[in-house]
């Protein structure tokens, strides 16, 4: 049985999130100064989706920047304290491009021969509703991928704003009973929805073909590229930090006498340190190694490991970069190279 | 500042012929509408590519100790840059004739929405540059219409417990991606606090006790020798007012030590030297 479709007035949007935070933690784009971020709201009306993503992306609802995976006492070498378990939660207003990065999250994390029993605990009991997103930003470059700005089966529900209502596209079960009391979708509402997802829209970059992309990825591990693009990095983690797909960890230990506390942290390919050896070798000593990794990585060593391409476009990374470093220009000077190297 | 362009191409493309310099670091066109992005030119041919106008922002002196073995390396540098690059040979980072300074008077560079001067340089007061190897412009002073209200004064009025929760509530959007950091051309220690392990200074993450430790000591360490230049803050991808705390320091310099960094070549860093006559009322 199809789920039926759904509709929400914009002006009742408050009252929805409101009925929801009576029996769910709700996370959604909250506005804060110039910036939005994914915050736990306690009332609809803090919600901001004035912007077309957060600052952050979505990823740290379930993996976040610092986790304490447990306790333990040194001296009796036993854990003491299980961490809390999480409550069921909803992630509110994601755009697609956030969504997808949630789609690569999932695949890394909870399938293969590692299961991250913390991402996954974590993200099962949550309910994701999407948001589309209304006008590309002008370092948008989702369209590349083939991510829909205004879909996503990713999410329990979509919301697409069309005019001064919300169409929510039920995906799934879980997701129907928060809408069930909502109108149902009409002809009318169905056909304002196809025209807006017809309508052309224009982003930053021309479509590429991730084949070829794929091709001249392989063909440029020793591209001067990488050390020319490296000169320019400050060798900052702003990228890394703010990307929705980018997942490299630490693992410490914080200890206060005899009570510790196992702590997982973020980590970025782009410090000097990350792939420091205890030995003391450096594998990856210039910046022209780092620079390669991470973009081989998301466009060539994710695919070939997880079958997708771990970048959605959200355009974060060309945002916050202190020094205007834009993987565009990147993919685009790749492909430049690999058309002539054909040619020769 | 945008009719310095071409006068910068010019030079850049007689010292490289001359083989004066090895390298020119300038800004080149950016990919959004309100960014440049630093270059690196070494073939007279690609002069073309340097552009001067008010999104000029960062620091490019950052760059000077990276490259130092390239060869001599000419730079364009607005006057804070300037005084970070003195800074710089101060502290024997860099050798003053390693380095051809392109420099022209200031009027301040805009904000990366590209509306309005940075806060930054509306309170600056150093429009022309301190030393240099090639003036573009007549280097006349430039005014800046000042800030209507100034938050760093305001931040300074404020009781101790007042400015520790100012700062606290500042530093808890840090997420020690570490950016500031890596823009400031002062902070160039091959091996930072924050990472040594053996032994471990702070935690890794973003724990707020250890964001405050890594963002106090920065600024502790910057004391005297900060030009002021606002690359932290225009670096911060949070919007943290880094300012806060740098120009905090900044005054206090100022006021102990009546001098402010980078502005005289031929004058120790305040805090690299002593004086009897320096401030000590805090030995009790």
């Amino acid at each position: 049985m199809t789920m039926k479709d759904r509709i929400l007035k914009k002006d009742g949007l408050v009252d929805f999130l409101n009925k929801l935070l009576e029996f769910l933690h709700v996370i959604a784009p909250v506005g804060k100064e110039a910036y939005s971020l994914y915050q736990t709201i306690k009332s609809g009306d803090e919600v901001c989706l004035d912007y077309v993503r957060p600052l952050k992306s979505a990823k740290e609802v379930f993996f976040p920047q610092n986790e304490v995976m447990f306790y333990f006492n040194q001296r009796t070498q036993k854990m003491i304290e299980p961490r809390a378990k999480d409550k069921t939660s909803i992630l509110f207003g994601a755009p697609p491009c956030d969504l997808a990065g949630i789609a690569a999250q999932d695949k890394l994390f909870e399938s293969g021969d590692f299961k991250d029993v913390y991402y996954i605990q974590r993200r099962r009991q949550a309910i994701l509703i999407g948001m589309g997103c209304p006008e590309p930003a002008e370092t948008c470059f989702c369209n590349i991928f083939g991510i829909d700005r205004l879909s996503s089966s990713v999410a329990d529900l979509f919301f697409t704003p069309v005019a001064d209502l919300y169409y929510i596209k039920v995906n799934t079960k879980r997701g129907e009973e928060l809408v069930k009391d909502l109108p149902e979708a009409g002809a009318r509402e169905k056909k304002a929805l196809k025209q807006l997802m017809e309508k052309p829209v224009e982003f930053s970059l021309d479509p590429i073909s991730l084949e070829d992309l794929a091709e001249a990825l392989g063909g440029n591990f020793n591209s001067p590229l990488w050390d020319d693009l490296a000169t320019r990095c400050i060798g900052c983690a702003a990228c890394t930090f703010v990307c929705p797909t980018c997942h490299c960890f630490d693992i410490t230990d914080d200890t206060k006498k005899d009570l510790g506390r196992r702590v997982r942290t973020w980590d970025g390919c782009m410090f000097p340190k990350f792939t420091l050896h205890a030995s003391g070798h450096n594998p990856r000593t210039v910046g022209g190694q780092r620079m390669r990794q991470r973009v081989l990585h998301k466009f060539s060593y994710f695919k070939d490991n997880q079958g997708i391409i771990s970048c959605t476009g959200c355009g974060r990374c060309i945002m916050v970069c202190p020094v205007n470093m834009d993987i565009r220009e990147t993919l685009k000077k790749l492909s430049e190279e690999l058309a002539s190297a054909s040619k020769k | 500042m945008k009719d310095y362009q071409n006068e910068i191409r010019k030079k850049a493309e007689e010292l490289l012929k001359n083989k004066d310099v090895a390298m020119v670091i300038g800004y080149g066109a950016g990919s959004l509408p309100h960014r440049t992005t630093p270059i690196f030119i070494e073939d007279p041919q690609n002069v073309d590519k340097l552009v001067l106008n008010e999104y000029c922002a960062n620091n490019l002196a950052v760059y000077l100790t990276k490259l130092k073995d390239k060869g001599k390396l000419a730079i364009v540098a607005k006057p804070c840059d300037v005084r970070a690059i003195v800074s710089l040979i101060q502290e024997k980072q860099i050798e003053r004739d390693k380095v051809h300074i392109i420099s022209f008077a200031c009027s301040g560079v805009k904000d990366k929405d590209g509306a309005a001067v940075h806060p930054i340089c509306s309170s600056c007061g150093i429009s022309i540059p301190p030393i240099y190897d090639t003036l573009i412009g007549d280097g006349k002073e430039i005014k800046r219409e000042k800030e209507s209200s100034d938050p760093v004064a305001e931040f300074s009025s404020k009781t101790p417990e007042e400015r520790w929760e100012i700062i606290k509530a500042e530093m808890a959007k840090c997420i020690r991606c570490y950016a500031c950091r890596n823009a400031c051309p002062m902070c160039y220690c091959e091996e930072c606090f924050v990472e040594r392990t053996l032994p471990r200074w702070i935690g890794e993450g973003a724990e707020l006790s250890d964001t405050l430790i890594f963002h106090i000591v920065r600024a502790l360490h910057a004391a005297g020798r900060c030009g002021e230049c606002g690359a932290c803050v225009r670096a911060c991808p949070m919007g943290v007012n880094l300012r806060l705390l740098t120009a905090k320091i900044n005054e206090d310099v100022l006021r102990l030590f009546e001098q402010r960094a980078g502005l005289d070549p031929d004058k120790p860093p305040a805090l690299a030297t002593f004086n009897i006559e320096d401030y000590n009322d805090f030995i009790k």
